[in-house]
């Protein structure tokens, strides 16, 4: 009897501890952008594996969108208040979210010793009530870059200068010799992204103006007829009237500018962000670049008496955020911790050939595409990384001011709809709207 | 009156109350009523009246991000600012109601002759219909990556067609310009609706006595008198609603331009309606009120155009047969 009985208070403990178990189980939603860019979703996956390997029982699903899609179903579930996922995708396109009390505050739930210190800096700003807190992981930075085709330059006759770096007369040589070969000079598709064609315009004014006095501009401080501005437009213009873009360059999107690049090479140089390789160094048929490409890299040309020599951007791209009402808050953060482990960021690195805002170990990654950070390492050598980039002056800016920003320079001047005149006086006039 | 007519007489009418008069009508099963209109309604108050309401009252407001999310009144302050200071939205509404008014003078004679077509009884009258109708049966996200396809400079058909018949020099990137841009996505709609215009258009057709046409036909008019002085006049109520409806809709154009061209280059398909969506979702901000405030003023436009349209167009004594 009394055996009897402490089996049944054995089997009655087995499965309390069972049922406890389970009902403490959880199934962790995570958003993500980059559907398509295999490379990125299998660092992705690492940190799930990771994740679930720690905790053992509680499971995460990555679902996939389109950024453009995901934002407006994000800003309906937050709102509303339930159908949001504990984990997600995010990046600097939608500040609101922060102030809104949308994210939880990692501050104190990551192992920021992992972390970059620039990238944590980047998320660390104000939130909700004005109170400073940090929003996201940095799992991917980016650099301003601008891709270049070998073969198509030796057949070309350009030559590279040693720094990289072309002057301006030299660079306006650079786009007459392709326009007049029948290509464009920039294989940039502006016809789902708002931004494209901004890299070029943005980097002639950090070139000429120097980071302070860009994000000056940006931030509507500095007038948009300083002389040094009305220069580089009139510059810039001068190379749009040469040929530089396409005429396909409203109907390409992002995806059809790299194929444009790299696989039909319609195109001299590709001017993006260096989140390139991540489309780029995938299989052919999965949309990279063929095998035999000649990709090399430039830095931006120099503009004449410019404070903005050797500067580059630099900044935090894609990155991951925690709801702040996830039902599963302490699992959530979690699995965002699961990314801040140097093993990571090498992964990241390996994988993809994109900088990271997790801190990394160089001697310890490898890589496939080693000769694409040799490479890099070259052009860079003497650069000054600058905490901005062409989608981060959005950030900077007004929303009035972005509009017309974009209406002007990413559409109106590339496809020459517009004068460098009109240009300057809209965007002055959204400057003194304040807007 | 006579004893004899007396017998016969048809008894005296009975003089009734008004409550007498008043038929007791058969009760009204409410509870019936209720069940099946009641999730109807609900479903219309919750996802039309209801946001409807909110929309006006957010008009009138101002979502204070920096005061922790709180709502404050501004009155017509948004009105103010719309009206008096807003670029875009005046070329937003330009472009709108240039959608709106070209549309119908395309679309709708296109679909009469569309419709006299196959009322003719041309072979493949009914495969033709079916071709003419099917664009509708697409989405618009469908149809505007077709025509993205369509429009590319490189190796779109627009362009081969243009460069096979050499007129080589007309070919250009029609989506990159304010200036073909708005037509080119006006020419996507009539693409689009032709059918259903000439469905409903082909119906009203259908719908005149025979005995109309043969007459004339006996009276010597031919087949373009009987088009211009019957037809076109009997049909001309159907032609006032669908042109109507065309206005309507082409006002309220959104998703065409979203997928196409976003509202570029340079605002030159930019629509209300896509204007609204930018200024809720892409300004960095939660605040609905100046977004809903353009909503709101443009119903009212929309509402108050389409009222004088119809009392424009429509005739008094509408022809009856």
């Amino acid at each position: 009897m009394r055996r009897m009985t402490g089996w049944v208070v054995l089997a009655g403990c087995a499965l309390s501890v069972a049922l406890g178990a389970a009902a403490y189980a959880a199934e962790l939603s995570w958003w993500s952008h980059w559907a398509t860019q295999d490379s990125k979703k299998i660092v992705l996956m690492e940190a799930k594996r990771r994740f679930e390997a720690k905790y053992p029982g509680n499971t995460v699903t990555i679902t996939y969108y389109e950024k453009k899609n995901m934002w407006p179903t994000l800003r309906a579930a937050f709102t509303a208040g339930s159908g949001f996922p504990d984990v997600f995708y995010y990046d600097i396109d939608v500040p609101e979210f922060i102030t809104a009390g949308w994210l939880a505050d990692l501050s104190g739930a990551i192992r920021w010793e992992n972390i970059e210190p620039y990238g944590k800096a980047f998320w660390t700003r104000p939130g909700p009530g004005g109170k400073t807190g940090t929003w996201g992981i940095p799992v991917e930075a980016s650099s301003d870059e601008i891709y270049f085709n070998k073969k198509m330059f030796r057949q070309l006759g350009i030559n590279v200068p040693a720094t990289y770096a072309f002057t301006q007369d030299e660079f306006k040589e650079v786009v007459a010799k392709c326009a007049k070969a029948g290509y464009a000079a920039f294989a940039t598709g502006a016809a789902d992204r708002e931004w494209t064609a901004l890299y070029v315009p943005t980097a002639f004014l950090l070139s000429k103006l120097g980071v302070e006095d860009l994000k000056k501009l940006g931030k509507g401080e500095l007038s948009w007829k300083d002389p040094r501005v009305v220069e580089v437009f009139r510059y810039y213009k001068e190379l749009i009237d040469l040929g530089a873009y396409a005429k396909t360059l409203t109907s390409m999107t992002l995806a059809d500018a790299h194929r444009f690049f790299h696989t039909e090479q319609k195109a001299c140089m590709f001017p993006v962000g260096s989140w390139y390789t991540g489309r780029a160094f995938v299989p052919p048929d999965k949309g990279g670049q063929p095998k035999d490409f000649e990709l090399g890299l430039l830095n931006y040309p120099l503009m004449k008496d410019g404070k903005g020599h050797g500067q580059k951007f630099l900044s935090v791209a894609g990155s991951l955020a925690v709801a702040a009402k996830s039902p599963n808050l302490r699992l959530a953060l979690e699995v965002a911790n699961a990314f801040a482990d140097v093993e990571v960021g090498n992964m990241w690195m390996a994988q993809t050939g994109i900088q990271t805002g997790i801190k990394t170990d160089p001697a310890r990654i490898e890589s496939p595409i080693k000769w694409y950070f040799e490479e890099f390492g070259k052009v860079n050598k003497s650069t000054k990384w600058v905490d901005l980039t062409t989608q981060d002056v959005k950030a900077l800016m007004k929303p009035g001011m972005w509009e017309v920003w974009v209406g002007t320079v990413n559409q109106g001047l590339p496809n020459k709809l517009i004068g460098v005149d009109d240009a300057l006086a809209k965007l002055e006039d959204a400057r003194l709207k304040g807007r | 009156m006579h004893a004899d007519q007396l017998d016969t007489a048809q008894p005296l009418p009975r003089v009734l109350t008004r409550e007498a008069v008043r038929k007791p009508g058969p009760r009204r099963p409410w509870g019936a009523i209720a069940i099946f209109l009641g999730p109807a309604l609900l479903f219309y108050f919750a996802f039309i009246i209801y946001p409807v309401l909110v929309t006006f009252y957010n008009s009138v407001h101002t979502l204070r991000m920096d005061l922790g999310m709180l709502y404050e009144y501004v009155g017509l302050e948004h009105f103010r600012e719309i009206l008096t200071q807003d670029e875009v939205f005046w070329i937003a509404a330009q472009n709108s109601l240039t959608w709106g008014l070209v549309a119908p003078v395309i679309d709708i004679p296109l679909a009469l002759v569309l419709a006299v077509i196959l009322h003719s009884k041309v072979p493949f009258a009914r495969f033709f219909r079916t071709v003419w109708f099917t664009p509708l049966l697409m989405s618009y996200p469908v149809v505007g990556v077709i025509w993205l396809w369509v429009y590319n400079y490189d190796w779109g058909m627009a362009n081969l067609v243009l460069r096979a018949i050499g007129l080589g020099e007309y070919a250009q990137a029609w989506l990159a310009s304010p200036t073909t841009a708005l037509p080119a996505l006006i020419l996507v709609t009539t693409w689009m609706f032709a059918g259903f215009n000439m469905v409903v258009m082909l119906a009203a057709i259908h719908a005149i006595p025979l005995e109309y046409l043969d007459a004339a036909r006996v009276d010597g008019a031919g087949t373009w008198h009987r088009l211009i002085h019957i037809i076109v006049p009997l049909l001309r109520p159907t032609m006032v609603n669908l042109a109507i409806l065309d206005f309507i809709g082409k006002m309220k154009q959104f998703a065409l331009v979203w997928v196409m061209t976003r509202g570029g280059p340079m605002w030159g398909t930019e629509t209300v309606a896509t204007y609204v969506i930018k200024r809720a979702f892409e300004w960095k901000t939660l605040d609905l009120g100046y977004p809903s405030a353009i909503a709101v003023l443009w119903f009212i436009i929309i509402f108050g155009l389409s009222y004088g349209l119809t009392r424009f167009l429509q005739r008094r004594e509408a022809l009856e047969f």
